[in-house]
Formats: C-alpha cells, structure tokens, sequence
C-alpha cells in the first residue's frame, strides 16, 4: 500500500493596526499606552445617541495598505455592525466592513518549497474598529482561572485592516514569508508602522489537511499567535496534530483552537461561541471613493521592498541577503541608495552601511534618519577607500572619527595624520633604511639564510609598518624589504 | 425560516437579557412573525434589485484626523457601578 501523504492547506488572516493620530469613529487619541480609559468618550464607549464620524486619513490608509497587497479599491464600500457580545466592546457590535470591504482581490508572492515563487492570494481587506483590552487577574497572566477581568477602552475604536487570504498557503515556512513580506510592504507604504512589539499585527490561521487517500480534514482556526515564530510554530503543531488523528483513521474536529506559546501547544478553546450575525451600519453611508483619489493614493505609493530588492540584486550586483537586508527597513535603503547616487560604489557602500553604519546606530541607538554621517558624505568616505587614497583600515579609523566628532572627511583625515594615498616611494624608503639600520641582527640573520620560514622578514615587515602608522600598503613592504635585504 | 424559543433564548442571554417565560414566548412570536413577512418577500424576483441599505443616496461624511479629547472621560467610567481604579471591572469572562 503506498504510503499516505497530507498537504496542509492553510489560509491566514491578520489584523493589522492603521497609523492615525485619532481613532477611526471619533476623535479620542489612538495613544493605547495612556492611562486606562482615558481615552475614551461616548462614541467609542458605543453610549446611546453618540453617532460614527469616519476618519478620513483611515480610509486613505486602508487604501494604501490595499494597494501594498496588489488589490484594487472598490469605487463602494459599505461599513456593517457585526454582532459581538463581549466586554471589550461596550456597544455590542464591532463596526466592520466585512462584507462589502474597500479593496479587491490582491496577492502577495512568496517561495514554495522548491524556492519557486508562488502568489498567495489576498481575498480582500477591510476596515474595522479595534476592541478595548482586557487584563486578567490570574497572578500568571493565564487567562484561565481568574476571577474579575479588567478592562481598558483605550484600545476600543481605533483603527484596524483585517487582510483575509485565501488558503493558499502550503507550510508554515510559507506562512512566515507571507506575513513578513506583507508587513515590510504595509510599512513601505505608509499605512502602519506594524510594530509587532506593540501589538499592531496579530494572527488567525485556519489550518486543515488534504490527505491523498482524499480525505479532507475540517478546519480549524488557530487563534492568539501575535509574533512570527508563534505563527510557525503554532502551524507546525497543528499539522503534525491533525496528521496524527488522520493516520489514526479519527476525523479532525471543526473548532477554534488557542495557540499557548509556553507550553508550545494548540488547546480547544473554552470560549463560548458568539452569534456573528452582520447588519449593514446605519449610522454610515456607503463610502464612495472616486478615481481621481485612488490615482491620487497610487501616486503616494513608493517603490515595495521586494521590488527594490530584485533592483539591487539585478541593477547594482548586491547578493541577495545583502539586498534582502537592506530593503527590510524602508529608511535604510534611502540611506543607501542616497549613498550610492552620491556616486558610491553599490556593492561597497552596501557593505558600508551593513557592518560600519550599522554597527554605530547600535552602539549610540540611533534611528538612520538621525544618523551623524550623511550618505553624500559616506559615498565620498567609500569613493576613497575604493580608489586605495585611504586603507581599509584608514577609511575606518576615519569613519569612526567623524562619528564621534562630527566633521568631514578631510577634517578627519588631517586630525588623524593621515596621509592620503598611503606611504610609499622615497617615504617608504626611508622607513625601511631606519629600521634596518636599528636592527643589523636581524638582517644578518636574513642575509646568511637563517631565516628559513621568513619569520625575521615578516618582523621587519611588522615594524616598518608601524613605523608607517598603518599608512604603507602591507604588499609594497613585503616588496621592498626583500628587494632592501638582497 | 421560524427561530425556537431555546434560540431567542440564546440571543437573549448573549445580550445579557433574562426573560421570563412569559416574555420569551412573547419574543418569538413577535419575531417569528416579523420573519413570516420577510419570507412572503422570497415570492418576488428579486435577481436584479441591489440590496437597499439607505433611503436616500447619501456619502459616508469624512472628517480630519485630529485628535480631540473628550472632556470628561472619568464621568464615563463612573457610570459603571463596577470600577475599580481606573479599570472597568467584570465578571470573569473565560469559561473553565
């Protein structure tokens, strides 16, 4: 009997939070980190007579988020109320576009397991409001077991794009590409900083199994997955979990599962299902965007990371890591290209910015934006380097210089007694003259053949090149040297 | 398409609504019967009608996003008797 394989088949949806100053119904400050239910009023708190005023900058940035995913806008969408009772929702519904959302279909790409790339289809995105937070009492954090839940509205009312795809994603390994390029095109485009610290993406994966005997296990929502790795593991477990029962011959039961990252399980969830019913939202008119405002928001939008990555991978030789690296954070990649339109070679100034830059805004926590070398002038730095005016190592002790005292190229050159262009020639030979004479052992040595494994010769080597400061080229005093000891 | 009174039941108590036995066969009836209208509906053709949503064609009013904070935020929280700092207190919300 041949042996039974399973393809999972997996869609995910994301939640994502929108960048905005004000909530997306009312005019309470979206600042989650304030003091509990401070910012709140009656709208958000869904109090009798307050009515929704849509926030004109969330529309624009779910269409900009839309866009990011490759889906087109709809010229009509239509906000609903979706039954929710909870207590993190005063009003008993959540306001949401679900069924007539803003975007079209989309798609994201991402590598199979043979590393050819793959479109996930996006199934849309829409608009909705977030709900409040609640705390609970356990001392653990667990949320079984507590007695009282707290809750803080705060939260409640601002803006959220839920990005349902369609179940085309095959392993976890696909699942991972696929938020992580989405979240670096969602970042690209301005829509949401997306820090996954601070909540602003969350995760809901729907996994079932395709067995090739033609079973078709039922699906299951996996819930509470709020980092990458929780994604991948989460998926990774409830694959192997629903293969186990199918190859036991049991039938995967259709539940919602929450996700616990510390023990590194799926548990059935022990909430009480909700009637989820939708009416349409009749505190708001259908939202009608014109064509002018969608060529308006593509206008808006720059270049995505992917895109930008292949340019450097195919126009400027980076390898692809190195290009990956870069694009992942949009003002990164400014910097750099900055630095290569100043004129800079792009495979070293990628390097540059990678080790040396890099390296700097770690140490003093520094944002790029902030950073003290400006690219224009850190293309020069590289330029110089590159044309062998300045060592490696020179151009290093320079970089470092203008760091920490925040002048120019030259300026950091004279203060470190750097020679431009190195020691050499008649310099070179004075050196070497200096030191043979300081060290007549050492050359007889040389001279009479004792030095078999030219170890006193790299220790002459040694001392003209400290005599150098650092400045002479290590492969012209080796030349030297031996043409001086002959 | 009719509900039982065990699913108005339902609702009711998602809705945090405790009716009496009396007012429970009051609900259904009175929403089965509002149900029993919109079924008569189902004899029409209905292939090509939009969905009506709004009485007039009107457009979603936009605003600016600026924030302005509601003047009296704590008079919000005490209006719940169950407060405590500045938290809304609830029962324990997840099943054992």
């Amino acid at each position: 009997m041949a042996e039974l394989t399973f393809t999972p088949v997996i869609g995910i949806e994301i939640h994502i939070r929108l960048k905005s100053d004000s909530k997306i119904f009312c005019s309470c400050s979206t600042n989650t980190d304030a003091p509990a239910n401070t910012n709140i009023c009656p709208v958000c708190m869904g109090l009798p007579g307050s009515l929704p005023h849509l926030n004109h900058r969330v529309v624009e940035q779910g269409m900009l988020a839309g866009l990011a995913l490759n889906c087109g806008i709809r010229p009509k969408s239509l906000f609903f109320r979706k039954s929710y009772f909870y207590p993190d929702l005063p009003k008993g519904h959540q306001i949401s576009q679900c069924d007539l959302p803003i975007t079209t279909e989309g798609y994201i790409e991402v590598h199979d397991a043979e590393g050819n790339l793959k479109k996930i289809r996006v199934h849309h995105l829409h608009l909705e409001e977030d709900v409040g937070s609640l705390h609970h009492s356990a001392s653990d954090g667990r949320l079984e077991g507590a007695d009282t839940s707290y809750v803080d509205y705060n939260r409640s009312g601002t803006p959220l794009a839920e990005i349902v795809s369609e179940p085309d994603v095959a392993s976890a390994a696909e699942a991972v590409e696929y938020v992580t390029t989405l979240r670096r095109r969602v970042i690209y485009s301005g829509a949401s900083d997306v820090e996954l610290e601070k909540g602003m993406m969350r995760f809901d994966a729907n996994v079932s199994m395709k067995c090739s005997d033609g079973r078709w296990g039922h699906k299951v929502e996996v819930k509470n997955m709020n980092s990458f790795k929780a994604l991948e593991r989460a998926i990774e477990f409830e694959i192997k979990r629903q293969k186990k029962i199918m190859l036991s011959g049991g039938e995967v039961i259709q539940e919602t599962r929450h996700w616990n990252d510390a023990k590194g399980v799926t548990t059935g969830s022990r909430l009480k299902e909700f009637y989820r019913k939708f009416i349409v939202e009749p505190d708001l008119p259908p939202l009608f965007i014109s064509q002018e405002w969608i060529d308006r928001m593509k206008a808006r939008m720059p270049e995505m990371p992917d895109v930008r990555a292949n340019r450097y991978v195919n126009e400027m030789n980076l390898p692809r890591e190195v290009a990956d690296f870069i694009t992942d954070d949009k003002n990164l990649a400014d910097y750099f290209e900055s630095c290569v339109k100043a004129g800079a070679n792009p495979v070293r100034a990628a390097h540059w910015v990678r080790t040396e830059v890099l390296r700097v805004m770690n140490e003093k926590q520094l944002k790029i934006q902030n950073f003290m070398i400006k690219p224009e002038v850190l293309a020069g730095l590289v330029t110089r380097v590159e044309e062998g005016k300045l060592s490696t190592t020179q151009g290093k002790e320079v970089f470092d210089y203008m760091c920490s005292n925040n002048c120019s190229v030259d300026d950091a050159v004279n203060k470190l007694g750097i020679t431009e262009g190195g020691v050499a020639g008649s310099a070179l030979d004075e050196i070497i003259k200096s030191v043979l004479a300081a060290n007549p052992d050492v050359l007889n040595e040389i001279k009479s053949g004792l030095d078999k494994k030219g170890k006193k010769l790299k220790f002459l080597q040694g001392l003209v090149m400290k005599e150098s400061k650092g400045q002479a080229k290590p492969q012209e005093v080796a030349e030297a040297i031996a043409q001086a000891v002959k | 398409m009719k509900l039982t009174s065990e699913q108005v039941n339902d609702i009711a108590l998602e809705s945090r609504l405790l009716l009496t036995e009396q007012e429970l066969a009051g609900a259904t009836r009175y929403i089965n019967n509002f149900l029993e209208i919109l079924d008569s509906f189902k004899e029409l053709d209905l292939t090509d009608v939009e969905p009506f949503s709004f009485a007039e064609v009107l457009e979603c009013p936009l605003r600016e996003d600026k924030v302005a904070a509601f003047p009296d935020a704590e008079a919000i929280l005490h209006e719940s008797e169950h407060v405590d700092g500045s938290y809304f207190k609830v029962p324990r919300i997840m099943e054992e």
